[in-house]
């Protein structure tokens, strides 16, 4: 075989292969092929479930509408799980926040006991004292 | 200097190695499943040293196993992050099944990764969490972010689309569908339908990586390291019908998403209103997620900042680039933004 016969070949072949791909026509015909496909694929997969229903089988169907019960449970639980996964969170951020508060009430608390306290001795320690000397009355 | 025969010869050989050769383990990091919600999975990758921080959630696109983001050792973003000191949380949104078709934007975004974001808040005992989305993961991340900000300490976007006008060729693949009958309700969109359409966005390149498949053969490592990105190129997810019906609709066909159109649940998703710290990463030579349409996020959010990087959509993570530069940069913002 001539090469340079074969490298024309190939370079016309290739001229022509780009040719047809940017063709629109090509590339929507090609389309509506694989769209074609799909729908016969389709088509004969319904014959082979009427088949089964008919002979009070089990059919694909059947099974798929099963598959699709327990996906739409799954999915179910799953948003219960995070909901109460939420909750859980919301509860502990409050429960934080609840014993925080305590916490600053009860300081609060011991500052004005000890406040208080102090307070109460200052009197007691006034109260106790003697006071200043009594001054005798002078004959004015 | 080779024959283009020779070059044919590699690719079919490339093609032969890459059908009979077993897919390394991924998704290796040592990690504790702390939340499982249907088919998620949030899974926990302790910090490597350092004080406790808020937490990084990773969320991934939702079409592509989350196991983009824990490859292969070296080259883990989150083996990066937790090896740099972040407790890091990957959201493995998992594989949908028939019964998860009419499972919308607002079920993913509002039950799932909200969820998601409270249990992992809890778990790291943090009030608040980093928030990293990669690709379509980037781009629900922002609308979360925007939605329910209350747990958002920062959010950092990589090839997340925002302007899907200017997505290129996907765009123009998808936006004429009519959704309703291309996906009809109850169905997902499977695998087998979206496969073609990514390699649509460079369909040579679907063949010819198997010349880097054959190179890569001669020697243990690279081999094991380009089937480790194989692994994940192949294992592609299925989406929910009613979740790809409202994306689609929503992004690719109406564009709603930067103006402010696009209403979950009955909330406007306003990108404007989000005010934590944003970092808006973006990649050049991105073909999934062009640079026109990631950049406008920066623009969209006040105070948001942009990071232009000369790689693909995937190189950054998977690649050298990764532990050199991106999981660094990472590191850095997620420091600078927290208290």
């Amino acid at each position: 075989m001539n090469p340079e016969w074969f490298r024309q070949w190939e370079q016309s072949v290739t001229k022509w292969w780009d040719t047809v791909l940017e063709d629109p026509a090509f590339i929507q015909g090609m389309g509506e092929n694989l769209a074609g496909r799909a729908q016969v694929r389709s088509t004969i997969e319904d014959g082979v479930d009427r088949t089964m229903e008919q002979m009070h089988l089990p059919s694909k169907r059947d099974l798929v509408r099963l598959a699709r019960i327990a996906s739409l449970l799954e999915d179910r639980l799953v948003a219960a799980e995070d909901q109460l996964a939420d909750t859980r969170e919301r509860l502990a951020r409050l429960e934080k926040e609840a014993l925080e508060a305590r916490i600053a009430t009860a300081e609060t608390l011991l500052a004005m006991q000890e406040r208080t306290a102090a307070l109460a001795a200052e009197v007691a320690r006034l109260s106790s004292h003697p006071g200043p000397p009594r001054l005798p009355r002078t004959k004015g | 200097m080779w024959s283009d025969l020779e070059r044919l010869e590699r690719i079919r050989r490339g093609m032969w190695v890459h059908s009979v050769s077993p897919r390394p383990p991924v998704g290796t990091t040592p990690h504790t499943v702390v939340h499982v919600h249907d088919k998620l999975t949030v899974r926990h990758y302790p910090r490597a040293n350092g004080e406790p921080r808020w937490p990084v959630v990773v969320v991934p696109s939702l079409i592509n196993r989350a196991s983009i983001c824990d490859l292969e050792p070296g080259r883990s973003l989150v083996g990066g992050l937790a090896a740099l000191g972040h407790d890091v949380y990957l959201v493995d949104w998992g594989t949908p099944a028939e019964e998860d078709a009419e499972e919308d934007v607002g079920y993913v975004l509002l039950t799932l990764l909200h969820h998601s974001i409270n249990r992992i808040a809890r778990h790291a005992q943090a009030p608040r969490v980093h928030l990293f989305g990669y690709c379509m993961g980037g781009t629900l991340a922002a609308m979360y972010a925007a939605l329910r900000p209350a747990r958002i300490g920062s959010l950092c976007t990589l090839a997340a689309p925002v302007r899907f006008s200017e997505s290129g060729r996907f765009r123009e693949l998808v936006a004429p569908l009519d959704l309703d009958a291309a996906f009809p309700k109850g169905t997902l969109v499977p695998v087998e339908v979206m496969k073609p359409a990514f390699q649509l966005l460079d369909p040579a390149g679907s063949v010819t990586k198997f010349e880097a498949v054959e190179a890569a053969s001669h020697e243990d490592e690279s081999f094991r390291r380009v089937m480790v990105r194989e692994r994940w190129l192949e294992e592609n997810v299925p989406l929910p019908g009613a979740f790809a019906r409202e994306f689609v609709r929503n992004t690719y066909q109406r564009d709603h998403l930067l103006e402010g159109g696009w209403e979950i649940r009955g909330e406007r998703v306003d990108l404007g209103s989000i005010r934590a710290p944003v970092r808006v990463i973006a990649c050049a030579k991105d073909f999934v997620a062009p640079l026109a349409s990631v950049e406008p996020l920066a623009a969209a959010v006040p105070g948001a900042t942009l990071e232009v990087l000369p790689t693909g959509h995937i190189g950054v993570v998977v690649g050298s680039l990764g532990p050199k530069l991106f999981y660094p940069m990472l590191d850095r913002f997620f420091r600078e933004v927290s208290p």
